[in-house]
């Protein structure tokens, strides 16, 4: 009953480039060029999928990811901090970014995964500042 | 909001993500995701990154590309579809509809996927720009791509009814194919269903009922033809079940009710020797139930069973009433009656669902042909009589009550209930003074039964009947105390002293009675004087019984049960061999019918001739002579010689009944009109007499020729005036 997966963070150079350059190949997997850096977390894939449809998705509906156990997200570097809170969001509610930027990274990033109640959170916290 | 006190740090930053630089960037983008959309149509999805597809179009939505990725999706998806559009016309025959099952599949997953990929776009590009959903759009590509397409769509529609039609004549089809294709077409929005399907289905529905409704009903009986209709009718509901959409079940049953039942209702119901007519006399409740239930899905089903069914009762039951033969029995005229009651109320009961219109309809149709014979009354009171006097003997208690039940029932329809009254107050006298004993909680139980039915009017003559009964008890009991002794061995008198007015009495001649009975009258009558004073007796020696001892020539000892009046006769014997007719009319005094009819019972009854006649013949002469029969034997020693008593009443005593009713019913149609007269102070004609016949109904039907009469009379008494200026208007007169 072992729900942990490991996702691979790959960030990407903040170089402006939101893609390398030369993917030209067509079987779409993209070129590793311009990493920054992998960062590999254990997450339980059932709590992410309750709380994001994209997630939930992502484990599910029978594409690539369905079946690895490593599951790679590509960001930019510019995101990470945001993406750390919002996983960590997920699991306990609660956030560390008190500043009005940060919040509006970490609002961001639950847009872009669809994460219903970080975003509540978030627009409460901003509101309340 | 005093927010005045607080201090509020806004600080604006420069946004941190960068602006897409590259002027290729949304082409190339849009390339990666056409490719996967190419790729998940083709099965190959499996091999694709979701995280990847999802990313790029967050990206593209997110830098304002939202429109060409729309666009591209619409211009692909409608790609793919043309080439499946293709595929499916070039299908042959039966593999059309397999094939076309197949793609609408491929495409729901691919849908599927390609909305999880858009995620995004479908919950931000989408409602912001008033686009349609990514599902929806797909399910409109399909419709117009593949269903609407000139060669699929009359092809689909033939082939779908073609697949109907071959099961409705006994085929097997699939039917897990036709769900799954009608499913689509519901999905597709009820408007594709209905345009596309449903319409022409009920059209060529109807076509084909019409036809094969035509067909049956010129060869099979009305009960086949139902079975076959009721068969129709279930395998289209369960059509709906299996693979239509259920709101098509409420058409199409209609479809099958109206050109199998509607359009051939009244030729089936009237259908000769096996119409409704002749289900209800065959009781076959399973067809009559089959009709019930397919006739009262259609407009005016039920009231064209019931019509039929109430001119049929109301003529069956009519020819009964009037038939001479079965009046002849009043018994068996009510058993009749009861026996029809009987029948159609299991008729209505099992087959009719206890339909309370279908009970009316049977209620009105008894009241109307049982109040056409004007003797219903009193044979339906000869008919108690019947089963009190010995029907009951043995009966459990419950069957007496549900025997009562079924009278009242009779009763109810009665129109005369003061003629019935009449006549159950002389059977009730019969039967309490014939002595024997009476099933007195059955007599009693029908008693409240009347009273519940038609208020305590209606019964107190008949409990004072009772309570006289009881203080006759007493009285007897009194007498027996000081004169028992006195009168030792001597015949015994038991006296039932009636209330005058209680009882049905007439004022008939007391005949003679034998002297030792005389003496013995004589006695009660100045015992009981002397402790009622002011009263007055009279003696109903029409009404009595006697047990007598006798013995005849043979040596032969019986006991006799006869009435008061045989008695008289019987004891005449006693000093003389013969008497002719007349010595005995002279020595007794009874009055010539009755004594005709007592004769009859004494000699002409076999097995109870305890008499012999000159000459032998059934029937009595004024010149007949009457002599002991010697070689009288029996096997009982009690032998009870009952009157012929004509059971039902003779033409005269009908007629004076009648005339005693009529007498009766005057002085209550005079208080109906001085009940209504005093409260409504003015009347005109025709409300009087409606009121009046409302107030009487439940006793008799007021005839309006009499209360003009009592009206009349009850002017002429100062009861009433009429209005001076319109002689119509009635004034009372306090």
């Amino acid at each position: 009953n072992h729900d942990e997966e490991e996702i691979p963070m790959i960030e990407e150079s903040p170089s402006g480039e939101m893609m390398p350059a030369n993917s030209d190949d067509s079987n779409g997997s993209e070129d590793v060029s311009g990493v920054i850096r992998v960062k590999t977390l254990h997450i339980s894939s059932p709590i992410l999928a309750a709380k994001s449809p994209f997630f939930y998705k992502l484990f599910s509906n029978g594409m690539m990811e369905s079946e690895q156990r490593h599951v790679t997200l590509r960001i930019n570097a510019s995101e990470e901090a945001a993406l750390m809170e919002l996983l960590n969001f997920m699991y306990s509610y609660t956030l560390t970014a008190t500043t009005a930027p940060a919040l509006l990274d970490v609002l961001m990033a639950a847009d872009k995964f669809e994460v219903a109640s970080c975003m509540r959170h978030c627009s409460r916290l901003l509101r309340n500042l | 909001m005093n927010s005045g006190q607080k201090k509020r740090n806004f600080q604006i930053e420069a946004f941190k993500h960068k602006v897409v630089v590259d002027p290729k960037y949304a082409d190339k983008t849009w390339k990666i995701l056409e490719h996967a959309i190419h790729e998940i149509y083709n099965h190959n999805a499996s091999g694709l990154s979701f995280e990847e597809l999802y990313r790029n179009a967050y990206n593209m939505v997110l830098h304002k590309f939202g429109e060409k990725l729309y666009s591209g999706l619409v211009s692909t998806m409608t790609f793919h579809l043309q080439e499946m559009s293709k595929c499916i016309e070039a299908a042959h025959g039966g593999s059309f509809l397999e094939e076309l099952n197949v793609k609408w599949s491929d495409h729901n997953k691919a849908l599927q996927m390609i909305r999880d990929i858009l995620m995004y776009m479908d919950r931000t590009f989408i409602p912001s720009t008033h686009r349609t959903p990514v599902h929806e759009l797909g399910l409109n590509l399909w419709r117009d791509n593949v269903i609407h397409s000139t060669k699929i769509k009359t092809r689909l529609l033939n082939t779908l009814l073609e697949l109907i039609l071959r099961e409705r004549t006994g085929e097997v089809i699939n039917r897990g194919l036709m769900r799954n294709i009608i499913k689509m077409l519901m999905d597709l929005g009820p408007s594709v269903y209905h345009d596309d399907f449903e319409k022409p289905f009920l059209e060529v529905s109807a076509d084909f009922y019409s036809a094969e409704s035509q067909e049956f009903i010129e060869c099979s009986d009305c009960g086949d033809y139902l079975k076959k209709a009721e068969r129709r009718l279930n395998e289209e509901i369960e059509r709906v079940s299996h693979y239509l959409d259920a709101k098509s079940e409420a058409q199409i049953t209609n479809v099958v009710e109206k050109e199998m039942i509607a359009n051939h209702m009244l030729r089936l119901v009237h259908m000769e020797n096996s119409g409704l007519v002749k289900m209800l006399l065959d009781d076959k409740f399973e067809d009559l139930g089959r009709m019930y239930n397919l006739f009262r899905r259609v407009p005016n089903g039920l009231s064209t069973i019931r019509d039929v069914m109430t001119s049929h009762i109301r003529d069956t039951g009519k020819q009964l009433v009037t038939d001479p033969e079965k009046s002849k029995n009043p018994v068996e005229f009510v058993d009749c009656l009861l026996a029809k009651r009987d029948k159609y109320d299991k008729i209505i009961i099992s087959a009719f669902n206890n339909d309370k219109t279908f009970q009316n309809a049977l209620n009105s149709s008894f009241e109307y042909f049982i109040n056409l014979n004007p003797r219903s009354p009193e044979y339906i009171s000869l008919f108690v009589d019947d089963k009190l006097r010995k029907g009951l003997k043995g009966v459990k208690e419950e069957d007496i009550e549900l025997i009562l039940d079924k009278v009242m029932m009779l009763f109810r329809y009665l129109q005369e209930k003061d003629v019935f009254e009449k006549y159950y107050k002389q059977h009730l006298a019969k039967r309490l003074l014939s002595g024997k004993t009476v099933p007195d909680d059955a007599e009693r139980s029908l008693i409240v039964k009347l009273k519940t039915e038609c208020g305590y009017q209606f019964t107190s003559k008949l409990e004072g009947m009772f309570t006289d009964m009881k203080t006759s008890q007493d009285t007897m009991q009194g007498f027996n105390a000081v004169y028992g002794p006195e009168l030792g061995n001597g015949p015994t008198l038991v006296v039932q002293v009636l209330t005058t007015g209680s009882w049905p009495t007439q004022p008939s001649v007391t005949c003679n009675l034998p002297a030792e009975m005389s003496a013995l009258c004589e006695k009660f009558r100045s015992y009981y004087l002397g402790t009622h004073t002011g009263r007055r007796l009279s003696w109903q020696t029409n009404m009595g019984t006697a047990d007598l001892r006798a013995t005849f020539g043979n040596g032969q000892k019986y006991e006799l049960n006869v009435s008061t009046h045989q008695m008289c006769v019987l004891m005449l014997f006693n000093n003389a061999d013969s008497l002719s007719y007349k010595e005995i009319e002279q020595a007794t005094e009874i009055p010539s019918s009755d004594l005709k009819r007592c004769l009859q019972s004494l000699a002409c009854v076999k097995g109870k001739n305890v008499l012999r006649k000159e000459p032998m013949s059934k029937d009595i002469g004024e010149d007949d002579a009457f002599s002991v029969n010697d070689k009288f034997t029996s096997k009982l020693r009690k032998v009870k010689i009952g009157t012929v008593v004509a059971q039902k009443e003779s033409e005269p005593e009908k007629q004076e009944t009648r005339q005693r009713v009529e007498e009766d019913r005057k002085p209550q149609i005079e208080a109906a009109i001085v009940r209504i007269m005093k409260s409504r102070r003015v009347l005109d004609h025709n409300n009087i007499i409606a009121e009046v016949t409302k107030q009487l109904q439940s006793r008799f039907l007021a005839n309006p020729g009499e209360i003009k009469k009592r009206i009349e009379s009850l002017i002429e008494r100062d009861f009433l005036e009429r209005d001076n200026a319109d002689r119509r208007l009635y004034r009372y007169l306090a």
